[in-house]
């Protein structure tokens, strides 16, 4: 009977050794293709500051190349942003997605407010909230002036962010 | 793990202890002799589920189409952690189960495993083996690169040679009468759902039957050691051999052990794999180099049917292919659908041998026609690669496949693959094409290094033997650098340049014309002309092509050049200014030679001369006025001859206009 217990010993070690081979890559495989976001922040120099009239928020699409796994796709829309000019000539600008779940937002210019169609959630021309269900203000972006050849532009760094969450946090 | 308790509550309400038991067959006799002999089979299933394993999770990233499936599979190898690791044991792990298979059928034959009443659990394991095969055959052309779809073509091309149903299975499993997408997506769900379920299937029947086949011979032994029951086996029955142990953990220890042994080659092979599968080449032949070290190649180039590439198909199907060649065309038949046809007969027909022959010479056949059988299959598998081996050209044409490899692969890292597909990353690129272009459309006058720009020569039949062509037109290897022009100037009647354009229809009048009389007259130790004249002239010619392997000279050397190629303010050797009447202004034009601006007019314009957009307006009309004029003998490549961008392609390889690691610029 002592032989019997060394090779049920044998057979626990041998089969975790087995398991090992497959366990150790199955996961790093899976983990490694779990990772999302992959795109990096970049700047864009949007619109001349000249171009946009003070108090009406403008979109501008932002257009990159995008890499999705082993393709590289040309220059295409990534993703769009509203950018308003104030009365001091400061700049705000919006990602143009909803903090809810991922929509794009309207701008009325009646009423002087955000409206996303989706589950209408509506936000002040500031950005915060006015009502609907989404648990944040419109997401902000770095943006700022830059003079290139004599000329003011309007650079925005682009970034997207988790839906659906009160906390902005960045998935770059 | 558990609490006894827990175990007991699960137990009697799932019986889960019976079931362990039974699968483990549990207190099952073993032959006592042969402990080790019946481990092979576990060992499969073992290896079985390691493919189950990886192929779930190379699952989870490939995509099976022409587009995308080269590029996911670069991506597994060079992106996902251990994304080489996964996809090498799936493949290599495939064809350590055939060998297994092979050495499973040699063991069962040789403990006569087939005998009554064991003869459907051979034949299930003969399908099981069947089913594997399919795997290999259909998972190997998955990565869709020139090695897997090259094979694939080789053996769905065997299989449509069947007569009757071969061209309705030949499109059956291609998905029409082309490769293309239908193609991997058929494929796919061959090679992940219908083979899998087979095998499952035929698994759990197979092991019904032993489970059958061991109870009763339990069943025996147990009323034969019973003193209360009136039983006794026969002294030469082989049930006496038997004793009852449990398998586990007996024999799973022993399966285990096999199991890791020959996974441990498997990753010692996939570890080392890039390298020894191409140790017998040269990968730095001629042109071709390659990008990245042959360690670093984890994917033959993206498939493409326009790229060269000697297609072979797997191992065990070699002989099948050799075998296809050896035999007249009429013939082919009989190797392709008969001989397989016939192989498997015989390996399902072994238990009847024994009705024949009796037991003894029954099984002794059986053993002499596997090992005769597999000796002799090995034997032509080994010469036809022995063959292809030593063929002239083998190490270069492989260096090529290996350089495409490499610069696929390099490129796909560098820039990422293109929405329309991986084949287009070889197909834009001046290093790949370049040659090919060259050898089909320029290689027939002209030579680059001596050799057609792919390293092959080009033939012709000279008395009835093959012998090298004499080239008609210059050698364009370094065409418009410094060195090349200045060995030109030096003697134009060389062979590398004019020296057989007589040969050809009004060459003459280039061979002999005005560039050689002009040599002869100004160049060599009586000429008027210095190797330094003729080298500063020849770096500020080369200036205009500008070349990336230029290597810009000093303000006094292209002075000088322009002196000579003006005839202004030129010195001789002894540095008084002299008079120079062989100045080059006289026939050709080139403003940054010629102040006066004189207009040439007689022989080629050099403005610009050897940069991209002076070649192309070259090839495409040779014989404008601007170029040869009427002495022209070179036939012009217009867009009907030659795309445009073919002869971007062109033009930018012939000026070495590539990407290539910035490290090295
Ligand atoms: S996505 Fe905008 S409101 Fe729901």
């Amino acid at each position: 009977m002592r032989r019997r217990k060394f090779l049920k010993y044998c057979t626990s070690v041998l089969s975790s050794i087995y398991a090992i081979i497959l366990a150790v890559p199955a996961l790093g495989f899976l983990f490694s293709t779990l990772k999302r976001g992959q795109q990096e922040k970049a700047t864009y120099e949007l619109a001349k500051l000249n171009d946009l009239e003070p108090g009406v928020p403008q979109r501008f699409t932002i257009i990159d190349r995008r890499v999705d796994a082993w393709t590289k796709y040309p220059s295409g829309p990534i993703g769009s942003v509203w950018i308003s000019k104030n009365e001091d000539e400061s700049i705000t600008a919006f990602s143009s997605t909803c903090p809810h779940l991922g929509c794009v937002v309207d701008y009325v210019p009646g009423d002087k407010v955000f409206f996303c169609p989706c589950h209408a959630a509506t936000f002040e021309s500031n950005g915060s909230i006015v009502s609907g269900p989404q648990p944040r203000g419109m997401d902000e972006l770095n943006a700022s002036i830059k003079t290139i050849r004599g000329e003011k532009w309007i650079v925005v760094e682009y970034e997207k962010f988790e839906t659906g969450i009160a906390e902005k946090v960045s998935i770059s | 793990m558990l609490p006894e308790k827990t175990k007991k509550w699960i137990d009697e309400r799932t019986g889960y202890k019976n079931f362990l038991h039974a699968i483990f067959l549990l207190n099952f006799p073993t032959k006592r002799r042969s402990r080790w002999q019946f481990i092979w089979g576990g060992a499969l299933v073992l290896m079985m589920l390691v493919e189950i394993v990886t192929g779930t999770l190379l699952m989870t990233v490939y995509s099976p189409s022409e587009a995308a499936a080269w590029g996911s599979v670069h991506y597994i190898e060079t992106q996902v952690n251990l994304g080489w690791f996964v996809r090498g044991l799936h493949h290599y792990t495939a064809h350590m189960m055939i060998v297994a298979i092979i050495v499973q059928i040699f063991l069962v034959i040789v403990s006569a495993g087939y005998r009554k009443p064991k003869e459907f659990i051979y034949w299930t394991s003969l399908l099981i083996g069947g089913v594997i095969v399919g795997l290999t055959i259909t998972g190997n052309p998955l990565p869709w690169d020139q090695k897997g779809y090259w094979s694939y073509q080789i053996e769905t091309g065997i299989a449509g040679t069947m007569p009757g149903i071969g061209s309705t299975l030949r499109s059956l499993v291609v998905g029409g009468s082309e490769f293309g997408n239908l193609t991997l997506t058929r494929l796919y769900t061959i090679h992940v759902i219908v083979l899998p379920v087979i095998a499952i299937l035929l698994f759990t029947i197979h092991m019904a039957l032993i489970r059958r086949e061991r109870l009763r011979t339990a069943k025996i032994k147990e009323a034969a050691d019973d003193p209360d029951v009136d039983f006794e086996l026969d002294e030469d029955d082989p049930l006496k051999d038997e004793i009852t142990q449990p398998y586990w953990p007996y024999q799973t220890t022993r399966t285990l052990v096999l199991t890791l042994f020959l996974i441990g080659i498997v990753i010692i092979q996939m570890m080392t794999y890039p390298t020894l599968k191409n140790q017998h080449v040269n990968t730095e032949l001629l042109e071709w180099e390659a990008d990245l070290h042959p360690s670093e190649i984890k994917l033959e180039a993206p498939a493409d049917s326009a790229l060269p590439f000697v297609a072979r198909p797997e191992w065990f199907v070699r002989f099948l292919f050799e075998l296809r060649h050896m035999v007249p065309k009429d013939l082919e038949v009989l190797v392709t659908a008969v001989l397989p046809g016939v192989l498997l007969a015989i390996l399902v027909l072994v238990p009847f041998y024994e009705k024949v022959l009796g037991e003894k010479w029954g099984q002794r056949l059986a053993i002499a026609v596997y090992v005769g059988g597999i000796l002799i299959i090995s034997g032509i598998s080994w010469y036809g690669i022995q063959t292809e081996r030593s063929a002239p050209d083998y190490a270069l044409n492989r260096s090529q496949e290996i350089a495409y490899a490499a610069r696929a692969s390099w490129l796909a890292s560098e820039n990422g693959v293109p929405p329309e597909g991986p084949a287009s990353l070889l197909r834009n690129d001046p290093k790949s094409m370049g040659p090919l272009i060259f050898a089909r459309h320029c290689g027939i006058c002209h030579t680059w290094n001596g050799h057609d720009g792919t390293g092959h020569f080009i033939m012709e039949m000279k008395d009835g033997k093959k012998v090298k062509a004499t080239p008609r037109a210059s050698d364009l290897a370094g065409f418009a650098t410094t060195k090349w022009i200045a060995e030109f100037l030096t003697n134009p009647r060389d062979p590398k340049f004019f020296g057989h354009v007589g040969s050809l229809k009004g060459g003459d009048a280039i061979l002999n014309g005005d560039m050689s009389d002009w040599a002869d007259s100004y160049v060599g130790p009586e000429g008027i002309l210095s190797k330094a004249d003729i080298e500063a002239v020849s770096a500020l010619l080369a200036r205009e092509a500008n070349r990336r392997d230029y290597e810009p000279v000093s303000e006094a050397v292209i002075k000088r050049g322009i002196s000579v190629f003006s005839g202004q303010n030129f010195k001789g050797k002894d540095g008084k200014v002299v008079d120079f009447d062989g100045y080059c202004a006289q026939c050709h034009a080139m403003k940054a030679g010629d102040p006066d601006d004189e207009g040439g007019g007689a022989a080629p314009d050099f403005n610009g001369y050897g940069s991209a957009k002076w070649l192309s307006e070259f090839i495409r009309s040779p014989g404008a006025e601007k170029f040869y004029g009427d002495k022209n003998v070179m036939p012009a490549f217009e867009e009907s001859k030659l795309s445009k961008h073919d002869l971007n392609l062109l033009v930018n390889w012939m000026r070495g206009e590539w990407q290539r690691p910035t490290t090295d610029k």
